[in-house]
């Protein structure tokens, strides 16, 4: 019990030193007082630095927070819900979703700001992770086995599409490629409008599912038992886990590798139970994702690297030395 | 061997002649299946000889070659690591094939080598795996997580480079990606089609073991089987197919995952018949996407992966509902 | 004496725990052995050891003399069977598939299936009453068909020694009982010897010429049942007062518990 809180705050004070990092590093140097001073909201608006930090990283840094907990939080329930560790919200079809709708959104209505994507990214992200929700129904339930497979499958078909359209045409091509990456970066706040009720559904959901799953993880059998409706919150699980999903493609496109990562790393330092799978993860995703975007401003400077890109090439090695560490 | 997996070998070993046919017959120059058939082993009127031999042939064989490779490693792996969701991709060896090729995309050499470079970036990948994931025994939990962050951070390389690339380069890194047997030659034909049916052969004999292994790892080490020896073997074996067919077609991903589930549903649990079926099942996919991608679809430069995934699911998806109603 | 297993200050151990700490251990040949003891005193971990799942952090296991752990793997297989507690049936195998498998070690990689192969797994299906079955799905057949089934896989290869943890868990009375007369059959129409971990003291001394038991990885009384097992050990090993009578039906000892809240 201890030990575990001991844990969780450490990890919340990981998070507002990447929270601190993100507002005062970047490819322009902003003094330290400035940076202080800015966020504190006094002298706003007072010069060219403090207008780096109150309107680009502010924002930038809320985003990360935001998202990384989305997926982070997505990917502990769907690991949860589909009891495979290959699983991830990408599994359910939500990203590949988002894209193909991104994707078609620019190549048929000419769009060019990610602000405009937003309600195509929902869109699509809603429907794929619905229609692979479909796919798994089964005398009125959910079976886990087909709605990872199902999910994987419609995530092939919908990819291959995504990218059959971007070879269509070179335009498209363009726009979208940076978009596609996963970036925190020139999103602004007002992403966030329209994807804020479907993340707050989602956590409210995933928080709720979460001794449920716990007794999943038993065995359908005893979960029934111990009084569990079965069906019933494996659909509400995966409900959350693609309001979440949505919610965070919309916002900073399909980040992949958060969502899969974040669960592995929390289990292998906190244990498998979904109460505490599901806090850790809420901190580890941000962590993983602000700590990626400051490394990308930081390593191509004065250019940045998406970060997208970058978590993965940070959260691989920390993974693969982690379960090289796992007993098993 | 049951029944329905002979007949299931029947009606695909009749398949596959007739699917090569009129794959060696469509095209500028038109001619009947039967005419294509007897030009390819070098009968009839030089000009379609030509035709056949020099131009149509290497890619259709290398379909071929490759849609059977890719099966039987996916079919390896969900086998092996007991994971209806395992395929090329989780070992690393798709990320490494792509990002081999993509690089030397990059760095503009000529198209000979991208097949080198992405047999050689696979088992780069492979290798990475081994040596993080290797540690005296092959635990299949530390494996399967090893490789996805393998393939992650790959991936994200692959991804990084597409984002960078100017838009003409960005655009080739991306048809390769996702799949394409254009500029296929003799030399790579014979010498893939080689590798792959000796590997053939060599899963048919360690299918045997495959099937001790299923029993777990205390009865197979009853029945004198070393766990972690067979499962290297059976992984190397996966792993060399799999970079040999991304050499050939590049990462047709969906091959891999969906064609074993597809002959599970067909034919039912493995034997050594259903192998056999798996590799002539992967084969007509990839060959039959590709004359669609290439003859009968209206769009020109379709990626043949779109319409492996666009032909594939729907397939998948209704087995998967008929099969459910007729289970208990 | 053939197929005698024997132990040398044998300590076993997981990565993280010792199970089995200095063990000395002689198994008669030509006879059944139940192994009996608490839950965790390392029962199974020992049936691991002895059937080189587990190697040895220190000390050695012998068959016949020879060390266990130098034996090529196909080599061993052909002379001793183990039945796991819990073994993973396969996805949609049938009874015969399964049986088929406990072949083997028989088999060379190029080897075709040959006359002698089917021969013992027909021989293991009817000495189990599995023949009937043998079309059927593993996965779909009660809990004592299902054992007898596994039963069947390690009979299928042709062992002298059989190692068998539990082979009565999840069985009813009348279950439990056929599964240990087979094995019983096994050894007097046979001349198998037999290593088995039992739950119950009771089966384990009717059924057994040889009892060992164990408590926290270490051996607390080993010999004829008839001798080894009294009220004194019992209670010693796993805290429960009772009293040994001869079983009213077989004269070997009957461990009957005391009555411990009945006002």
């Amino acid at each position: 019990m201890t030990w575990q809180t001991l844990l969780l705050g450490l990890g919340l004070c990981l998070l507002l030193l990447c929270v601190a990092l993100s507002l005062a590093l970047g490819s322009r140097t902003v003094p330290l007082s400035t940076v202080i001073e800015a966020a504190l909201g006094r002298r706003t608006g007072a010069g060219p630095d403090a207008q780096v930090v109150t309107g680009l990283r502010l924002p930038r840094t809320v985003l990360g927070l935001v998202v990384g907990a989305a997926l982070g939080v997505a990917g502990a329930v769907a690991q949860g819900v589909t009891r495979n560790p290959l699983a991830s919200p990408t599994t359910l079809g939500v990203n590949a979703g988002a894209s193909f709708a991104v994707v078609t959104a620019i190549y048929a209505l000419h769009l060019s700001r990610p602000v405009e994507y937003v309600w195509f990214a929902v869109a699509g992200a809603g429907l794929a992770g619905l229609a692979a929700q479909v796919t798994a129904r089964r005398a009125g339930g959910l079976d886990p086995t087909r709605l990872a497979l199902g999910g994987t499958v419609l995530t092939a078909v919908l990819a291959s599409w995504t990218s059959a359209l971007m070879l269509a045409s070179r335009r498209t091509l363009d726009e979208a490629r940076f978009w596609l990456a996963g970036s925190l970066d020139g999103r602004g706040l007002e992403v966030l409008v329209p994807v804020w009720p479907l993340l707050l559904a989602g956590l409210a959901l995933a928080v709720a599912v979460a001794p449920a799953l716990n007794a999943l993880a038993l065995g359908e059998e005893t979960a029934q038992a111990l009084g569990v409706p079965v069906s019933r919150i494996r659909t509400a699980a995966a409900l959350a886990v693609v309001l979440l999903a949505a919610g965070a493609v919309a916002a900073a496109g399909p980040v992949a590798f958060v969502g899969l990562a974040a669960p592995h790393l929390v289990r292998s330092l906190l244990g498998g139970d979904q109460r505490w799978l599901v806090p850790g993860c809420a901190l580890a995703g941000p962590i993983l994702l602000l700590a990626a975007d400051v490394l990308g401003r930081l390593v191509a400077r004065p250019s940045e690297l998406e970060a997208g890109v970058v978590t993965a090439f940070l959260g691989a090695p920390l993974l693969a030395v982690l379960a090289r560490r796992a007993a098993r | 061997m049951n029944r329905r997996t002979v007949l299931c070998c029947l009606a695909a070993a009749v398949l596959l002649p007739a699917l090569t046919a009129t794959a060696l017959s469509l095209g500028q120059v038109a001619m009947s299946p039967a005419t294509a058939l007897r030009a390819l082993f070098g009968f009839g009127q030089g000009g379609d000889v030509l035709v056949v031999r020099e131009f149509r042939a290497p890619r259709v064989l290398a379909a071929l070659i490759a849609g059977g490779a890719l099966a039987v490693s996916g079919r390896l792996l969900q086998r092996l690591f007991r994971n209806p969701l395992a395929s090329p991709d989780v070992i690393g060896v798709t990320g490494g094939a792509s990002f081999g090729a993509v690089l030397l995309l990059a760095l503009g050499a000529s198209q000979l080598m991208i097949p080198l470079a992405a047999l050689g970036g696979g088992l780069v990948a492979a290798g990475l795996l081994g040596g993080f994931a290797w540690r005296s025994r092959a635990a299949v939990g530390r494996l399967v997580l090893v490789g996805l962050a393998v393939q992650a951070g790959l991936a994200a390389a692959v991804n990084l480079m597409i984002v960078r690339f100017p838009a003409e380069l960005a655009s080739s890194a991306l048809q390769w990606t996702t799949g394409s047997l254009y500029g296929r030659t003799w030399t790579e034909v014979r010498a893939g089609g080689t590798a792959v049916a000796v590997l053939l052969v060599a899963a048919l004999l360690l299918d045997r073991r495959a099937a001790v292994l299923d029993l777990g790892d205390e009865s197979a080490g009853g029945l004198g089987l070393r766990p972690d020896r067979a499962r290297l073997q059976i992984l190397l074996l996966a792993i060399a197919l799999a970079s040999l067919a991304a050499a050939l077609s590049g990462p047709v991903g969906f091959v891999a995952l969906a064609v074993p589930h597809l002959v599970r549903l067909l034919a039912g649990p493995p034997t050594p018949g259903t192998l056999l079926l798996t590799a002539l099942t992967g084969a007509l996919l990839l060959l039959g996407a590709d004359v669609l991608v290439l003859h009968l679809l209206p769009l020109r430069g379709l990626p043949v992966g779109a319409a492996t995934a666009t032909l594939g699911a729907p397939w998948l998806l209704f087995l998967l509902t008929r099969h459910d109603r007729s289970a208990p | 004496m053939r197929n005698q297993l024997a132990t040398r200050r044998l300590r076993l151990r997981y990565s993280d725990r010792t199970v089995v700490d200095g063990l000395d251990l002689a198994l008669p040949g030509g006879a059944i052995t139940a192994v009996v003891g608490p839950n965790a005193c390392g029962k199974s971990t020992l049936l691991r050891g002895l059937a080189r799942l587990l190697d040895p952090t220190a000390g050695s296991v012998t068959l016949d003399g020879a060390d266990l752990h130098r034996m090529p793997a196909r080599a061993l297989a052909k002379r001793l069977g183990l039945l796991p507690q819990q073994p993973v049936t396969p996805e949609a195998i049938t009874v015969e598939g399964l049986v088929r498998l406990g072949r083997h070690p028989h088999q060379r990689l190029l080897s075709p299936w040959s006359a002698a192969d089917q021969q013992a797994v027909e021989r293991a299906l009817h000495r189990t009453g599995t023949t009937e079955l043998r079309d059927q799905p593993v996965d779909r057949l009660s809990g004592g068909q299902r054992q007898r089934a596994w039963i069947a896989l390690t009979l299928a290869q042709d062992t002298e020694l059989l190692l068998l943890d539990e082979p009565t868990t999840f069985l009813d009375l009348r279950h439990q009982l056929d599964v240990l007369d087979l094995v019983a059959d096994l050894h007097r129409e046979l001349g198998r010897t037999v290593v088995m971990v039992l739950h119950d003291l009771g089966q384990a001394a009717r059924y057994a010429d040889h009892l060992v038991v164990l408590h926290q990885g270490r051996l607390a009384a080993a010999g004829p049942p008839g001798e080894v097992l009294d009220a004194e050990l019992v209670e010693r090993v796993f805290e429960v007062p009772c009293q040994v009578v001869p079983d009213p039906e077989t004269g070997t000892p009957l461990v009957i518990p005391r009555a411990r809240r009945i006002s």
